[in-house]
């Protein structure tokens, strides 16, 4: 579904990602962890073709993004879903236009299936009857979930989270977790999740894989990644201050 | 040195390709009515009672502050064409461009980097929608419309504060002042008057939207993109409000 071949990517002088290799099966969520900064997020841009890769090949569905014009990597965005970070809803719009979005865009929907299949995404997060409410009138919650049912509205074969959990409570947090494995149940799409939140990764992923220093250093499933003896992964993992990385 | 040299001609660089594509997508991409509806509203209608202070009380300002020398040499039926031609061919044209661009121009700057940074214009892209479609013409076209529309209004303001001084207190009869002002005006002055703002927009709207595009490093950020948005709006207005008055006086007599 995903195969990615020696992906560089530097900014000025800033090397972020020096040859990253990981193939994503369909149907499978792969969760990256990493140091914040490590170039994660850069990581999902490349995938969706929002940045160009310095060197590397990124296969999508056996198709090398990095080789396709705008107009061809626009048509391929319609088979992706993504969950920024803090959420990303357009301001502008109230939650029933936001998730729509794609929909009106990219669909000849009838504005009765649009209604439909608005409330249908909204159901399956959790959020009914908040249609009419503007991004800011959300908790924080609120928006990922919104931001989800967005990401979801065009059936995307693959979706990516940028940091599903960041800012939320655990409570909250673990909604987020449970929500994230059940559409991966009910849409049977293939899932990046990107974050440095180990309880979430553990939850989610079905492998996990750690970048570090450009590289991904460790792959496994979340029980390898647990008892893993490479000590980068280990401190990472429990969260110690004294080892290998180090905190500039 | 060599750094800034690079950096503006980076700068210019990237406003030609905003260019290039904003016009790419008028001429290949379906029109969004709704958006361009939208912001005629926002740029054009909202603007009207700041542009009508400005012009208005300048109209006003232009015939008492000439009153005041043309008394001394009995000239004072000259007023009239002297408030409109400064209005038509000057002051109407710039001194909407400058209220133009320090209301709207900022606030597009301040909205499209705040939708940067907070990756809204990277969620357009992922959904698969052109940002320079859904985002810059839908602007560009308004203000293309709107800022010579809002001109108009303002020479007829600024001729109509003329008129209200003329008439009360240099006590010209109402049909004499409008006779004058009529006679003084030409089809050079008109065609200026117009060439102006139509410069204006695509300056107006170029640099606020390259710099609400490229707005970096948060609130901070959107802060230097809006005050760079004015002060560059406001020199290249005046740069181009020299340059064409030069044209026109030199080469189109």
């Amino acid at each position: 579904m995903i195969k990615v071949i020696d992906l560089w990517k530097k900014f000025g002088d800033l090397e972020v990602l020096t040859g990253v290799n990981i193939e994503v099966m369909e149907g499978e969520t792969f969760v990256i962890i990493g140091q914040s900064g490590t170039g994660k997020s850069v990581f999902l841009k490349l995938l969706i073709g929002l940045l160009k890769p310095d060197r590397g090949k990124i296969y999508i569905q056996g198709r090398d993004i990095t080789e396709l014009s705008e107009r061809e990597l626009s048509k391929l965005r319609i088979e992706f879903g993504m969950v920024f970070q803090y959420a990303a809803l357009f301001d502008s719009l109230n939650v029933f236009e936001n998730v729509a979005f794609g929909l009106t865009e990219h669909t000849d929907l009838d504005e009765e299936h649009i209604t439909q299949r608005v409330k249908e995404c909204l159901k399956l997060v959790g959020l009914d009857g908040i249609e009419d409410k503007m991004p800011a009138e959300l908790s924080g919650g609120m928006k990922k979930r919104v931001a989800i049912a967005r990401a979801i509205a065009l059936n995307p074969k693959i979706i990516l989270y940028d940091e599903p959990t960041a800012g939320l409570d655990p409570v909250v947090a673990s909604s987020i977790n449970k929500l994230i494995k059940e559409l991966k149940e009910k849409t049977q799409a293939t899932s990046v999740v990107v974050t440095h939140d180990m309880k979430s990764a553990y939850e989610v992923g079905d492998r996990i894989g750690m970048l570090y220093q450009g590289k991904l250093i460790e792959v496994g499933n979340p029980d390898q990644i647990r008892n893993t003896q490479n000590p980068v992964v280990r401190q990472f993992i429990n969260g110690e201050f004294e080892g290998p990385i180090t905190v500039s | 040195m060599i750094q800034r040299v690079n950096g503006f001609f980076c700068y210019i660089g990237h406003v030609v390709m905003l260019f290039g594509h904003t016009i790419f997508s008028i001429f290949t991409k379906k029109p969004r009515f709704p958006l361009i509806y939208k912001q005629l509203v926002k740029i054009g209608l909202e603007s009207l009672p700041i542009v009508f202070l400005t012009s208005f009380f300048t109209g006003i300002v232009l015939a008492l502050q000439s009153a005041y020398q043309m008394e001394k040499l009995s000239a004072e039926i000259y007023i009239a064409a002297l408030v409109a031609l400064s209005m038509v061919r000057e002051l109407g044209p710039v001194i909407t461009g400058l209220v133009v661009a320090g209301r709207v121009g900022a606030s597009i700057s301040a909205e499209l980097g705040t939708m940067k940074v907070t990756e809204q214009i990277d969620a357009l892209e992922t959904m698969a929608v052109d940002p320079v479609h859904y985002l810059v013409v839908p602007r560009f076209l308004a203000l293309l419309f709107m800022l010579p529309v809002l001109t108009i209004y303002a020479n007829v303001m600024g001729i109509l504060g003329g008129f209200l001084i003329g008439v009360t207190k240099l006590g010209i009869s109402p049909n004499y002042y409008i006779r004058l002002t009529f006679e003084a005006l030409t089809l050079r002055d008109i065609c200026s008057g117009f060439t102006k703002p139509v410069v204006f927009a695509f300056i107006i709207a170029l640099i606020s939207c390259q710099e609400g595009f490229f707005t970096k490093g948060g609130a901070e950020g959107v802060g230097r993109a809006t005050t760079r948005t004015v002060v560059n709006t406001f020199v290249l207005i005046i740069v181009a409000d020299c340059l064409i008055t030069a044209v026109y006086y030199f080469l189109l007599r």
